[in-house]
């Protein structure tokens, strides 16, 4: 059954192209958007004479007895009837003129959440789109995608997720890895009898884990445990986080006596948590994060952001926060 | 299935013992806010309702701040042996907050219902207050502390944001709510329904048996 799994992932990985380590990305341009801005400015002048020239005619209109006589009839007076057409030439046509800007929405894995913070942030430096952004468990992410969410781009912490994506039929290309990552074992920083390695886990009472179903961090975790024939001891003291952050937080808090997270988490957490061990290669799954725009989407949009991730700027900010080159 | 009955086993038990832990704290806070005058009784009854239309989650903050390991009462919980966070108390604890209004005003309601001639009488005749609240009051007013217990009990089974930022997810040790919520992140909606259908059936038979408690005497 195990081992059916592991082949039927890799059997997954084969097919999605993933691969880690990485080999060196493509730069791509950032489009100048100062054209869509000259043009937004014209849309504009346009409205504005337009609206001025459906005013005169609508004061025109007004002074048509006909309509004067069906105004008062209906006991709406000529102007205010004149203003709320304004306010539908205005609402129309303001709605041509957004239709200029873009948003992409991408879907995140949450233990990106940070260092997609900072690319959003450089992206509009380098004026980029709108982008938002959804964090989560990458599991909870593919099932709103299934179910239809709205979604451009989707960044997932594992790569089952995107085989559930392609098995929905809700994406066409092959994923791109965008990153890298390592599974670490935390313990609060103001505890000093935690545990100190993987093994030593089976003195301690609660282990938070993410949910494996949902949450890759909790997927790599049971691997390591099985990995280091400890399933069956720790079975009665896993405690389930609905995404990698809730882990983190359990552990900062002091609520479990150690968590599994994900080094770039470690990280950001500085001194409230403390990693007690890494997981060695080859006791999990190695964890990747690959992207992929999603069918019905704004494509060309996404496909901008997804390239700006992988220009030097893009992968320096994830470097920065601790994640490992990915490849495209 | 196996999950099914554990969650079963598990909400049944959070719920039945939160029902309990409320009758004990909310009978008596009925009878005195309902029989005591004194200052700041509004305020304390502002308090006590409270639960009622916070939002779950803001319960569950203020469980969590409080009773967490590192909060000002949990920490002290700690160090005596009382777990909060992830046991079966805290969730206890955590339903029976948030269906402790349900059962306080149908208790109040009722204890204001008896008449004061009749406890007037019982102490005329002798009996000391905690007879007159044991014998006469607590007798007239069952009605409604069994319809108010009734719907703490629905309440806390249904309970979900605060039993579930107290609780969390531990396999095995779920409640029906959490459970369903966890079959459905998972991407599992169907696995939920035994869930579903014991939650459904338990709410219809709280309002049937509500229904038949405040059915006027015939």
């Amino acid at each position: 059954m195990k081992s059916d799994l592991t082949t039927e992932t890799q059997r997954h990985r084969g097919q999605l192209g993933l691969q880690c380590p990485p080999a060196i990305q493509p730069s791509i341009k950032i489009n100048n958007r100062k054209g869509t801005k000259v043009a937004k400015k014209i849309a504009e002048i346009i409205v504005f004479l337009f609206l001025r020239l459906s005013l005169r005619s609508l004061r025109l209109c007004g002074s048509n007895s006909f309509i004067r006589f069906f105004a008062t009839r209906c006991c709406i007076p000529s102007t205010p009837l004149c203003s709320l057409c304004l306010c539908g030439y205005l609402f129309f046509f303001s709605a041509l003129a957004k239709g200029q800007t873009q948003t992409v929405t991408v879907s995140a894995a949450i233990s990106l959440k940070d260092a997609m913070n900072a690319e959003v942030k450089e992206y509009q430096k380098h004026g980029g789109d709108t982008i938002r952004l959804n964090f989560g468990a990458s599991g909870d992410l593919a099932n709103q995608i299934i179910a239809g969410a709205p979604v451009d781009l989707f960044i997932s912490a594992g790569s089952e997720q995107i085989a559930q994506l392609s098995r929905a039929n809700r994406i066409d290309r092959n994923a791109s890895v965008l990153a890298c990552n390592e599974l670490v074992l935390v313990v609060p920083a103001d505890v000093s009898d935690g545990p100190t390695s993987w093994q030593d886990l089976i003195h301690y009472k609660r282990i938070a884990i993410g949910d494996p179903k949902s949450v890759p961090a909790g997927k790599y975790a049971t691997e390591v445990f099985a990995h280091m024939k400890l399933s069956e001891q720790l079975s009665g003291k896993i405690i389930y986080g609905s995404n990698v952050r809730q882990v983190l937080a359990y552990v900062e808090r002091g609520e479990v006596d150690a968590g599994v997270v994900y080094s770039t988490d470690a990280r950001q957490a500085g001194s409230h948590v403390h990693v007690a061990a890494v997981a060695p290669d080859g006791s999990h799954e190695p964890i990747q994060y690959p992207a992929v725009i999603v069918r019905d989407g704004n494509k060309p949009a996404a496909e901008k952001f997804l390239g700006f991730l992988f220009t030097p700027t893009g992968q320096e900010i994830l470097l920065h926060y601790g994640f490992l080159k990915g490849s495209r | 299935m196996d999950e099914f009955a554990s969650s079963l086993a598990v909400s049944l038990r959070v719920a039945g013992s939160a029902t309990l832990l409320v009758l004990i704290l909310g009978v008596p806070a009925a009878w005195w806010l309902a029989r005591k005058r004194f200052w700041g009784k509004n305020l304390i009854m502002g308090a006590l309702v409270l639960p009622l239309v916070l939002p779950p989650t803001v319960v569950g903050y203020f469980l969590v701040v409080l009773l967490g390991s590192r909060g000002v009462i949990g920490s002290w919980l700690k160090s005596v042996g009382i777990g909060i966070m992830f046991t079966q108390t805290g969730a206890t604890i955590a339903a029976g907050v948030v269906a402790f209004p349900l059962l306080l005003l149908p208790a109040k309601a009722a204890f204001e219902g008896v008449s004061r001639e009749m406890e007037d009488i019982a102490r005329v005749m002798g009996a000391s207050s905690l007879g007159v609240f044991w014998h006469v009051s607590l007798p007239l007013a069952r009605r409604g502390i069994g319809s108010g217990a009734l719907l703490a009990f629905a309440r806390a089974l249904g309970e979900f944001g605060a039993t579930m930022m107290v609780l969390g997810q531990i396999p095995g040790k779920m409640t029906l709510p959490i459970s369903i919520y966890e079959d459905y992140v998972d991407g599992e909606i169907w696995h939920a329904w035994p869930a579903v259908a014991a939650l459904v059936g338990a709410s219809v038979a709280a309002i049937v048996i509500y229904n038949h408690l405040t059915a006027p005497e015939a």
